[in-house]
């Protein structure tokens, strides 16, 4: 059965597949774990059945083992010898301190960094809007935007992975980065952000076990891997703040300078209701039928 | 789902020697592991075998676990898994105590909202097989059995069995990496 299995690569998938799977009988399973054992291309397909096949395990129902398992396993553990760094996670806050705080500190859902993001988003405006989204904020649709602000930070928080980790680990750290003013943050966060899918900066996980120096590199891992579940959270506040920043803009422009919105921006009916004078109300009509029923 | 995050510390601090935590890992992870190892081994005996074996290889290569790949119980239950179907494939023979498992093959019913996105994206693209293959697929993984065994339960010939799913697997993985 290996035979013809090597022939064809995808073949090989197919065994790694049923491996994982645990359809092949006694023989071909010893095969299938020599190559395991021998083929980094087999292993390296094997891991990625059990990766895609793994989330089932969610539709199983849990059953108790008996109570004295535990005992038995705890028997078998080399020697308690390496509990003198129990470093419960309460202790990271404070140890993470003294490092370099990198760019923990600056998320907390600060939205300093949104005047970056604003500018990437200008061009998907209609042209005609692009001077006029600068001064908007500072009038009336600046009051929308902050009442708005912190609803989408709350809306980021039912997803559970991250919000657990996060606050009780981010609380200490950014108070003292609140004054830092924004500049720092951009410099910061446009390396970040690519690596936001990424799982590159995560074989920090894996580290040597034995090591005396491990608390270092223990809490430099957890910083690491909690900093790239901040780079997706920062990545969905950026979106959501700037689907805001247009909304207000879009607003704003309707109020303040009504002439200058592309016909088909227009709410005219709006419009008129708020007594605002449309000049170019004729063409306009023409290509909405519908609405200009509603309007005469 | 809400227990991911501390499971994935858990495993980061075992991966360091952490007894404690190794523990804790295990209360929070034992009756799952143990649903998965006796669907597969069937027997209470080999089951507990399965998972001291299982613990033990956690409590060795926990440092192995990237949490970019895979959540972190669905790499402990990949590893009991694999353990576990070694072990059905050489006690199938054997004789012990009968069985405790029977025949409730389908999986339990999960409310959509605790399904991850990898789960329901995985369910979709078996949803895409012909209801035959479905059923095959899921009879495979939750009990292991070997083509011999799904053959006879799904009542058709082994020739045909072993190309269905050699087809299953891999619209499946065309599904998922497209």
């Amino acid at each position: 059965m290996p035979d013809d299995v090597t022939a064809e690569p995808d073949d090989k998938g197919v065994l790694a597949g049923e491996y994982v799977l645990g359809t092949l009988d006694a023989d071909e399973r010893a095969a299938a774990q020599n190559l395991f054992a021998e083929d980094a291309d087999f292993t390296a397909k094997v891991k990625v059945w059990e990766r895609r096949l793994g989330e089932l395990h969610l539709m199983v129902e849990p059953i108790e083992p008996e109570p004295d398992l535990w005992a038995r396993i705890k028997a078998r553990l080399p020697e308690p010898a390496p509990a003198p760094e129990p470093e419960p996670q309460q202790a990271e806050p404070e140890s993470q301190q003294p490092e370099p705080a990198i760019t923990l500190p600056e998320f907390k859902f600060d939205f300093e960094f949104t005047p970056k993001e604003e500018r990437t988003a200008e061009p998907e405006l209609p042209s005609a809007l692009a001077p006029t989204t600068a001064p908007e904020p500072a009038a009336g649709a600046a009051a929308p935007g902050e009442e708005h602000v912190p609803a989408s930070s709350e809306v980021t928080e039912p997803s559970p992975a991250d919000v657990i980790a996060l606050p009780s680990l981010e609380a200490p750290p950014s108070e003292p980065a609140a004054p830092k003013p924004a500049p720092e943050a951009p410099d910061l966060e446009a390396p970040a952000k690519p690596s936001a899918g990424t799982p590159a900066p995560l074989p920090s996980f894996i580290a040597p076990k034995p090591r005396p120096a491990a608390a270092t590199v223990e809490i430099e891992q957890k910083v690491r891997s909690l900093r790239r579940h901040l780079v997706g959270w920062r990545v969905f506040a950026g979106i959501m703040v700037l689907a805001l920043l247009t909304l207000a803009g879009l607003v704003a422009v309707w109020r303040y300078a009504p002439e200058r919105v592309p016909p088909e921006l227009r709410p005219v009916a709006l419009m008129r209701l708020a007594g605002i004078s449309v000049d170019t109300g004729a063409p306009l009509r023409k290509p909405l039928p519908p609405e200009s029923q509603f309007d005469e | 789902m809400n227990d991911t995050p501390d499971i994935t510390w858990l495993l980061a601090a075992v991966s360091q020697g952490d007894q404690g935590a190794f523990e804790r890992l295990y209360a929070a992870t034992s009756a799952k592991l143990y649903g998965v190892v006796l669907r597969i081994v069937r027997r209470h005996e080999l089951a507990a075998a399965v998972m001291e074996d299982a613990y033990l290889q956690i409590w060795n290569t926990a440092g192995d676990f990237n949490p970019g790949l895979s959540s972190a119980l669905a790499w402990m239950v990949g590893l009991a898994r694999r353990l576990a179907v070694d072990v059905s494939r050489q006690s199938s023979a054997a004789e012990g105590e009968p069985e405790v498992v029977e025949e409730n093959e389908g999986p339990s019913a999960v409310p959509r909202h605790q399904l991850s996105d990898a789960l329901k994206r995985l369910l979709t693209c078996i949803g895409r097989l012909e209801p035959d293959r479905q059923r095959m697929l899921l009879l495979a993984y939750y009990g292991a059995f070997s083509r011999e065994q799904l053959a006879a339960k799904l009542d058709m010939p082994v020739d045909l069995l072993k190309d269905a799913l050699r087809r299953s697997l891999i619209e499946v993985e065309q599904c998922l990496t497209t």
